[in-house]
Formats: C-alpha cells, structure tokens, sequence
C-alpha cells in the first residue's frame, strides 16, 4: 500500500514538474540579433541591453596609421583592467601606431588580422551575435570591436578578486592534504587536474541557470567511469531549468533519484583528493562556479561513512575507524529511542542496579522519559542551529551555556535525569562523528521518528523503525547505483572497502557496484 | 487527498493512536520486587476472618504468608543527588510488604492496596522458601507455580530455603549492600571461595529437577544479627518434592566434591600434630559405574583436586616430594572422609540420590534407566542398596610463596 501511494505522489511531482518545464522553453525560443557593421550602434546596443550601469566600461580608440575607430567593451571588476590595458589597448596601439605594423586593405578581414598578428592573448574566439557578446562581457571577457566588422573579438580577460585556497572547513583531517575547493570553478578544475594527469580526465561544460548562466563542469574519466553514468547524469542536468543556481545543493536537489527519501543520494565534498579518488574509482563530480562544494555521484551509504583518512592511515586505523563510525550512526539514531523504550517498556532488560539508579534518578521527574527525550533532543537540536547561525567566537559561548548550564541545571531542577543527559550527549557525539554532514542531519530527524515509534511501541517499535529504514534504504539508488551496495546487492569483492578497509595491496579492482570500464586498479598486489 | 493515501492514513494513526502507548510504565512507577519471602502464617486468625467475610469462597488447601521485599530507589542514592529531590532519602532503600492469602498471585495482587508501585518481578533475585513451607507435602511445588507460570518472572531468580522463617532473612541490613536481596545475591555466589555452600540453584533449574522427578538440593540460608549465612543444603525428594531435610556444612562440602561442584575452598589436615591448609582451586570428578547387577549397583567416584598451600603451623620442606606425596595422601584422605560422611547420610539415612547417579544412568545406560526409573530412590530404592566408592586424588601445585616462616 506504502508503495502505490508512494507511485502516486512520485508520478503527481514529476508529472508537474514536466509541465513547468515544458511551459519554460516555450518562453526561451528568442531571436537572436546579428552584430552591427557600425561601431557605434554595437556599443549603444550593448549599453541599451545591460542599461547603461556604472560598471560598464567602453573604450573606443583609433587604431593609428588607418584612422579607423575601435573599441573595448568590458565589466569593471570582472576583468583584469592590467591585462586589458597591457595586452590590448597599449598593445594594439603600439604595435598599430604609424611605425608599426601595415594595416590591411579595408576589403581585408582585419578581425582575421587582428586575431593572426596583433593579439598576443592565448585565450580568444570571435562573436557574432550580440547575445554571445554580453553572455561574454558578463563572464569577464572584454569584447573587442572595430568599425566595419560583423564580428568581434573576445578575449578572455577575467580576473576577480578569489578567496584564496584554504583547509576545508566541514572536512577536517589530521592526515591528508590541506587544500580545499574554493568559489572560482577554473581554481577547483586546476585542483582536480594536479591530481588527475590523465588524459582520458574529461571536463564537460555547460551553464545552469536561465538567468544566473552558472558554469558547471561534469568530470569524469572516460577509460573509467560507466558511460550510462555519466550519460544519465548528463542528461539530468540538460533538465535543470531554473532562474538562478547560487550553490550545488540545488543540482543536487535537481538530479536525485528520490527526493522523498531523508537520505541524500549526491556526496558533496570540499576536498580536491576527495574528488581525485572518486574519479579513479569510477564515480562522476559535478563542479558548479561559485561554491567550494563539488557534487560526486553516484553514492552508497557506505561511502557516505567512510573519510579519506581510512586510506591515508594503515588498514587497521582505517578499519577500526570505520567500525566505529558504523556504530556512531546505529547510535545516532536509536540511542533515545532506546533509553525510551528500555525505561517505559523493559525496565527488566536493565541490569538490576543500573536500572534502580535510573529509577531513582527518574524520581521526581515530572515527564514520561518520551516527553523527557524528546525535551532534551529537540534542545540539543536547538543548540546546534544556534550554534551554526552565531559568529565562533560566540557560537562556543552557546555550547558552553547550553551543554553546561542548561544540563547541569535541568537535572537539578528535576526536569530531567542525568542519565538522560547522557544518553543525549551521547547522541550528539555519535552524530559528530559521522563525516558526511548531510548523512549526519539524515540521521537526526530519523531519530525522532525512531523515538516515536519507541514511545508508542517500545523496543518492537524500535526494530520496526529498523526494518522500516531498511526497506527504504535496499529500495534507494543513486543514479541508478543500488544505495546499501555491496550489501544489497550482494558484491562479495567490494566488501574489501565497506565496513572494514582491506590492506591497500589487495585493491586490484576498482568497484564492482560502478562497472567500471576499466576494471584494474594494479596488475599484481604486492610482490614480494 | 487520494482514497489510497487516506486509507494509509486511517491505518497509520489507528495503529499508533489506539494502542497509545499501551504497556507504557515510567520506570520509576515500578515497584521492583528483589526478594520473596514464602512462609506459613502462624496464627490462624486471618483465615477465620476471611471465612467471616466470604463463606462460600473457594479457598485453598493451604495459606501463605508472603513478604515482597520491594526497592525504594529513592534510598539507593546519596543525600546530595536526589534527582528531582521530592525523596528525602533517609528512610531504607527497601520496604517490606507481607500479606497472607491462599494464592501467591492473589497476595502480589493484593499489595496493589498497599503499595503506590505495582509489584514488577523481572528484577527478582532470591526467592526464599521457609523450611516449614518446603516440609509441608505438596507445597513446595504449588508454591513455585506461580514463580514459574507468570511470564514476567525470570527462571534465573536463585531459590533457597531458610532454616526458620523467611521473612527475617530478608529483614537484615547489611552494612555492605543496601538491598537485603542483592546482598543475599552476592553471598550466594562466593562458591569460589568456600566448599560449604551448594552452588546457587535457579528456579528453572528447579522446574527440570520436579518435572524429571529427580531428588534435588537447595542451599540453606540462615539468618542472625543482621547478616545471612548461607551455606549447607536442604535435600529434596524427588518423588512429592518435599523437603526431607538439611544437610550440615560438613556434610555439603563431601557432597560438593561428589558433584564435582567445589571450585574454592579450603581442606585442614594435621602434620605431626600441627595443621597445614591446603587452598582448593579446582576440582574435577569422573563417575564409573557397574550396572550388572540392579539390585547391587556399584558406582565409583573419582575426584581429582588441586591446589596450593595456604597456611602451615608445622614447618616442612615443601620442595621435597616425599613430603609432598606424603601431604596429597592426608589430604585426599581428608577429601574421602568428607565423602563418605556425606554419602552415609543421603544413601542410607535419607535414602535420597542427591549424588545426580539417577542422572548419569539416565545419560550412560538409558534403556536400563526406563526400568530402574519407578525404584531409584523411592520404591524398592536401588539407590539405597547400591554401592558407592570414593578415590580422590590431590595434586599440590605449590607451597605458597615462601618454603618456611622460620627456621625450627
């Protein structure tokens, strides 16, 4: 019954979303305007479309010894003006001054001649409608104009300010590089090709966004990465039709394959070594411009558990690690749930002194211990999002009142027991120590739903909330990628990298979930 | 909304919303019963009272005085954390409630009267059968079947008799327990320790021992001046499960070494008039049995048993092995005389097989066991004309951390 109802509302929401779609590129079939022959009513073009702003910089000059008019049309601030004035108006006028070079014929294509002689800057193209013009202009291009041509030239001249490369903030490591992604997608694309030398590293572009026109790069490696991988993800995005894209969470929102699930199906990251290995392993990263979060695709819920730390520390570490990350979830989300159902329901599966102390505790606590819970939870919850909204050095100041103060003097109030308490920091920690923040907030609000179940049923409730979550989570994919891979399905060889973290010798194979094309990561183990 | 999504809904909040919460008792709302008490009332003037009250009432063939030893929890924790502070935890951290009825389910029901917290057994530790209860025909088991019956009760709760009433074993304070029962607990699994008291008995394992009617002991629990003793056995007969009576310490400790039950202990024997003891740390017991003859079964026991020397007034050289070949022989003597006396008392004066020989029959000789099973320790008694033999043998693994205290 769960699944036709399910059916039904995934049907109702894609079918909607179609019809937006569809009643979009209607809107989006414009005409295109050619360019002018005449300087002049180029650049009162371009000032009529971008209404004149301030920071719309126009130049026009004299190329010398032929007299005839030209200009440059750029954005203040998204240039760079030294380059601009460097490398294209002293250059040109130095080099076209009367003891320069011969101007051409004004039959010649002097744009040709400009682009073969004059320009000296690697990165260039001509343009011949005016939309490709201000489409360039507002990435930071500067648009070159001479009287008398139907075209124009565009030279890559972007050059703003960037936040500089810093350590990840959400991902911290002990071990491990230190770079992170940050805003401009061409500093991330550069901190994937450090890593990546490998021809067969493919960055495939295109723009998001009807108005906002976001970069976005889909990377992958050929050899590697399963082609329907990456059609599909391909495909997805070719869908995305919406005003603005200002972070990568709204591709992800876009390309997941259920967006009623609480557990997210895109793995996003900061780290560049991060990326690294899931293009060797076969997965597909999206990059957007203007945010250091990189989206990897597909994704299991055991990559979602594992750091890149599991590698750069010995296996034991890594697999240690691991195990306990796998038990910080099981806590995370059933830790009170449990305390509610062993205290209201059964209190004989205590040990009989623990479950005196509780009791004594719990004496004078005017809550049922589900309300009590559920105090506690919701303020821890509260906690933390103040925490998050607060300038550090205050947000510390929060955790102190609050994890102290309010702790301390609620059990003293008699509002809760202190085993409560722990059973909430415990909580808390637990779901600190989950290393995908998403998977993490995944995690708390199953949490209340275990609680409930726990408050109405006691520890049957509880092991139906586990099989509820188990069926969801066998039923979830990632870009088609089974969500519990290898454990349902069966992959018995993928199990070297689940919950324990094999001895890096005996990776000879990448994934069997991603179907690599290429299938071997060594050609022998270790030879001794 | 949909027919199908409102038919889920209907089903989803009935479930959850009619049985609300159903079972749900805050922890602190339970009263934990620890400890049971089972007497037999000694006046009769509740009986006539309820016979004023209600004459045509079915009653029972018996009446019973029971006392639940409850947990304040309240007293459990120190003056200064008191949770929400609305115990002032100056009183005990137990209370004793005893009531009197014909049935042990009605009298739990009962204190529902008496008490704020309903009675919860799943944490019941001891339950306490007075000697007159367990002496009584017929009562022993119809005291238990309540015990066994209800699901909440664990069968691990450990069972022993008291020599006098019950209710005053549960009355002690110890100074190292705050509950009486968990102190009672404790005392009863220091077998590791001492030979004299019969490893603890379950009331599941007692359920297997009346429904194979198989002879049984129980330990013996005495209580005086605020602390328990427990150590020597009650024996049962396994034909009516009624209690025939005590076995004394001594007597426990020969019966521990034939069940091979003795883990820790200690064993006296004189050198030259002078004692040396000897600190039990393990033993193991084989059984060979003779069956030819059913009238005539001869059983031999054979007990092996190490240990070190713990104290000895006289001084010898314990590196020397004719010394200590010497030593293994008394103290396996010692071993063979506390055997003999206990056998002297099961076989021929109680004629009752708490030795287990039914068992390993039943496990060595089953088809012989189907014949025998009416005429082992009742009947004919087979047990009581059979023969038993005792062997043991004492390994001294050390004499202890010094050779000698002084030179003599």
């Amino acid at each position: 019954m769960f699944r036709r109802v399910w059916e039904k509302w995934k049907n109702e929401a894609i079918a909607s979303c179609r019809k937006q779609q569809s009643s979009h590129s209607d809107q989006q079939a414009s005409n295109k305007t050619p360019l002018s022959e005449s300087l002049q009513e180029n650049l009162d073009i371009i000032k009529q479309r971008l209404g004149n702003p301030q920071d719309l910089i126009i130049r026009p000059f004299l190329i010398d010894n032929s007299g005839r008019a030209c200009a440059v049309a750029c954005i203040d601030g998204l240039v760079d003006s030294e380059l601009v004035h460097d490398k294209v108006v002293k250059h040109i006028q130095l080099l076209m001054s009367p003891a320069g070079k011969a101007i051409p014929a004004p039959d010649e294509d002097i744009m040709a001649f400009m682009l073969n002689e004059v320009l000296s800057i690697i990165e260039v193209k001509t343009g011949t409608t005016m939309e490709e013009v201000l489409d360039a202009m507002l990435v930071g291009d500067t648009a070159f104009f001479v009287d008398g041509s139907h075209t124009t030239i565009l030279i890559d001249s972007r050059g703003w300010e960037t936040r500089g490369i810093e350590e990840p903030v959400s991902e911290g490591l002990v071990r491990g590089p230190r770079d992170g992604f940050n805003e401009n997608i061409r500093d991330n694309t550069v901190r994937i090709r450090r890593r990546v030398r490998d021809p067969k590293l493919r960055f495939d572009a295109t723009t998001v966004g009807r108005r906002s026109k976001t970069d976005l790069i889909v990377a992958y490696i050929e050899d590697i990465a399963h082609p329907n991988i990456v059609n599909e993800i391909k495909r997805r995005i070719s869908t995305i039709d919406i005003d603005q894209v200002e972070e990568s969470g709204y591709i992800e929102q876009w390309i997941e394959d259920n967006f009623l699930s609480p557990f997210p199906q895109v793995q996003n990251t900061e780290r560049p070594d991060k990326v690294a290995s899931a293009l060797f392993q076969g997965r597909v990263a999206i990059i957007l411009d203007g945010t250091p979060m990189v989206l990897l695709a597909p994704v299991t819920l055991g990559i979602m558990l594992h750091s890149p730390e599991d590698f750069y520390e010995r296996w034991m570490v890594g697999s240690l690690a691991r195990v306990l990350r796998y038990l910080a979830s099981y806590l995370a989300v059933f830790s009170p749930a449990l305390y509610i159902a062993l205290v209201t329901f059964h209190p004989g599966l205590i040990p009989s002194d623990l479950a005196f102390s509780i009791a004594a505790t719990r004496d004078g606590v005017p809550f049922p211990a589900a309300v009590e819970s559920l105090i506690m939870v919701t303020t821890m919850e509260l906690l933390q999002e103040a925490g998050l909204r607060l300038p550090k050095p205050i947000g510390q100041t929060v955790g102190i009142v609050g994890g102290l103060v309010i702790g301390e003097a609620a059990v003293s109030a008699g509002i809760v027991s202190p085993v409560m308490v722990i059973v909430v920091a415990i909580t808390a920690i637990a779901s600190f120590a989950i290393p995908s923040y998403n998977l993490a907030i995944a995690f708390r609000m199953i949490r209340f739903g275990a609680m409930l179940a726990a408050a109405m049923f006691g520890l049957y409730g509880v092991v139906l909330a586990f099989i509820l979550i188990v069926i969801h989570l066998t039923n979830l994919t990632s870009i088609g990628v089974p969500y519990l891979a290898p454990l349902a399905p069966q992959l018995v060889s993928d199990w070297k990298d689940y919950i324990l973290r094999a001895p890096i010798t005996f990776f000879k194979k990448r994934p069997d979930m991603l179907q690599t094309k290429d299938k071997t990561r060594m050609k022998a183990g270790r030879s001794q | 909304m949909s027919k199908s999504s409102a038919r889920l809904l209907v089903s989803v909040l009935s479930v959850s919303l009619l049985s609300g919460c159903w079972d749900q008792v805050q922890i602190e709302e339970r009263g934990f019963v620890v400890g049971v008490g089972i007497d037999l009332p000694s006046s009769k003037e509740m009986e006539r009272q309820a016979e004023k009250e209600a004459p045509d009432k079915p009653k029972g063939k018996r009446r019973y005085l029971v006392t639940h030893q409850f947990v304040v929890p309240g007293g459990l924790v120190s003056n200064s954390q008191g949770g929400g502070g609305s115990q002032s935890s100056t009183g005990d951290p137990f209370q004793n409630l005893t009531s009197e009825g014909d049935s042990l389910f009605e009298i739990s029901r009962e204190l529902a009267v008496r008490t704020s917290r309903s009675p919860f057994y799943q944490h019941l530790k001891v339950v306490i059968v007075s000697e007159e209860v367990a002496k009584s025909p017929n009562t022993f088991a119809d005291v238990l079947d309540y015990f066994l019956r209800d699901p909440d009760l664990r069968r691990t709760s450990k069972v022993m008799i008291s020599k006098g009433k019950a209710k005053p074993v549960l009355e002690v304070k110890p100074k190292t327990e705050k509950l009486p029962s968990l102190y009672i607990n404790s005392v009863a699994e220091n077998t590791d320790r001492t030979a004299r008291m019969i490893p603890e008995v379950r009331l599941g394992e007692v359920h297997e021992d009346m429904i194979n009617e198989f002879s049984f002991v129980l330990p013996r629990i005495v209580a005086a001046n605020n602390e328990v003793k427990v150590a020597g056995a009650a024996v049962f007969q396994g034909q009516g499960n009624k209690m025939i009576g005590f076995l004394g310490e001594e007597e426990t400790e020969g019966l521990n070494f034939l069940l091979g039950n003795v883990q820790g202990g200690l064993l006296k024997t004189k050198v030259k008039d002078n004692l040396v003891i000897f600190n039990i740390q393990g033993t193991k017991r084989t059984i060979k049995a003779d069956v030819r003859d059913k009238k005539r079964m001869r059983f031999q026991f054979f007990i092996e048993c190490e240990g070190v020397i713990a104290e000895s007034f006289e001084r010898l050289d314990f590196m020397e092995s004719r010394i200590m070949d010497n030593l293994q022989k008394t103290i396996a003597a010692e071993i063979e005389r506390l055997s003999h006396d206990a056998i002297r008392k099961v076989q021929k004066k109680m004629k009752t097989d708490v030795l287990e020989l039914g068992t390993y029959v039943k496990q060595t000789h089953p088809d012989l066991w189907k014949q025998l099973k009416e005429d082992w320790d009742h009947g004919r008694n087979l047990f009581a004309s059979s023969e038993i033999e005792v062997k043991a043998v004492v390994y001294i693994r050390n004499g202890g951390s010094v050779n000698r205290t002084e030179i003599r």
